[in-house]
């Protein structure tokens, strides 16, 4: 059922996709709206207008970690959302929308255009229930602003189009596509500990375009764990969102200085003694990828199949992909 | 990764300044004035979306960690290493 252990802090989780949550509205998708405004490319009066299609309600369950689950599925759907329109993507066509009128806008050289930090009330049940409210209305407001763009010609719709297509969009599917190459093709392996960026153009990954990447090889003696511990820096490009135990400090602050014992209490995962185990800091403009070791019993998988193996908690280093429960023979 | 224009090499031990006059950039707390083997040399890496300009060559340095044969490696710029000692 859960492939890794993952912390059972839901309070700690909770919050931390608060701060997520809060980021991307208050830093992404505001200022952009903002933006557009002032440029005339949408107005109030299109969100007067709207009319939303009905949507599937998430259904209620009282279990907080299905709760937790779902809103970071939601989270990932607003992203991805927000990315779609973005400047940084391409999709505005004939749109001046530039990274640093957003990066006004939000208050990053003037305090004046700062967003208020909201009071949460206390209790762990409260504060799902205003993040499940929160994201319910920060999607309505992105889909009313992409609505609003596409409905004014602002948006190329076959470019949002291909970008929602998974292969090219940040996400897990980047990294276990890699890694099951990488598991079955040793030149591609060699291209890719060389050269990372330029290896997956093969598979048609876009190489991303933060710093360099740098995949590391784990190994029969070795065995590589990353962290940033100044910022939380991750492969974001290629691989989507860093999982939020990732950005506190009760990883960050351990990992570095108790590897084993910080992987065995928060993911109960224990290296075997004869590894030696590198801690990566990514301090500056080099990202890392972790690539695990093939598992055992896999020879007769498909490349599609083995990549079903790789977990986002394996490219990091705090655990091993999945095993195969079975293995599958065509007889 | 070629290093014969690089101030380091690959085996080089040294001692990270976090002080020193060029290397203005971010260096975690747990690696200053620390000294460890540069096991990567990067050269200079050009990263526009999140910084201007590019930085001195950087290197990945490879420190102890106390108490275990583990080890922890920090991605540290030429302008905040000097040499501790020369490899052979």
């Amino acid at each position: 059922m859960k492939p890794n252990s993952h912390m059972h802090d839901y309070d700690a989780h909770a919050r931390a996709l608060d701060d997520d949550l809060e980021y991307y509205y208050t830093k992404r998708l505001m200022p952009l709206v903002l933006q557009l405004f002032r440029k005339r490319y949408i107005d109030l009066y299109d969100f007067a207008r709207f009319k939303p299609r009905s949507k599937k309600v998430p259904s209620k369950t009282k279990d907080l970690e299905l709760r937790l689950r779902s809103l970071e599925d939601r989270f990932d759907e607003l992203v991805k959302g927000i990315n779609r329109i973005g400047p940084g993507w391409a999709a505005l066509k004939n749109v001046d929308v530039l990274t640093d009128d957003v990066r006004k806008e939000r208050g990053d050289y003037d305090n004046f255009f700062h967003f208020a930090k909201r009071q949460r009330s206390p209790g762990l049940d409260k504060l799902i229930q205003d993040l499940e409210q929160d994201i319910t209305n920060y999607q309505l407001v992105l889909d009313v602003t992409t609505s609003a763009l596409l409905r004014n010609g602002l948006i190329d719709k076959r470019v949002t189009k291909r970008l929602s297509t998974k292969r090219r969009y940040p996400s897990l599917l980047n990294g276990a596509t890699i890694v099951a190459r990488a598991w079955v093709d040793p030149e591609f392996k060699k291209k890719l500990l060389k050269n990372a960026r330029e290896a997956v153009r093969e598979l048609d990954i876009p190489p991303g375009r933060l710093g360099q990447l740098q995949v590391v090889e784990n190994t029969e003696k070795l065995h590589n764990v990353i962290v940033c511990t100044l910022c939380s820096c991750y492969p974001y490009d290629l691989l989507g969102n860093a999982p939020w135990w990732y950005k506190q400090d009760i990883y960050k602050t351990r990992i570095v200085s108790n590897p084993r014992g910080t992987l065995l209490e928060m993911f109960k995962y224990k290296v075997p003694e004869e590894l030696e185990v590198r801690v990566h800091d990514s301090t500056s403009d080099i990202r890392y990828m972790v690539l695990p070791r093939r598992p055992e019993n896999t020879d007769s998988l498909s490349e599609k199949q083995l990549g079903e193996l790789v977990t986002r908690e394996c490219l990091i280093g705090v655990g091993e992909p999945k095993v195969p429960t079975e293995v599958i023979v065509k007889s | 990764m070629t290093t014969t224009k690089y101030r380091f090499h690959i085996g080089d031990i040294v001692r990270v300044n976090a002080n020193s006059a060029k290397g203005a950039h971010r260096i975690p707390d747990y690696v200053k004035g620390r000294t460890g083997e540069i096991v990567e040399c990067y050269g200079q890496v050009s990263n526009p979306l999140d910084h201007k300009g590019v930085y001195s060559p950087l290197y990945s340095v490879k420190f102890e960690i106390n108490g275990s044969r583990d080890k922890v490696t920090a991605d540290v710029h030429e302008d905040s290493l000097e040499l501790a000692n020369p490899s052979p």
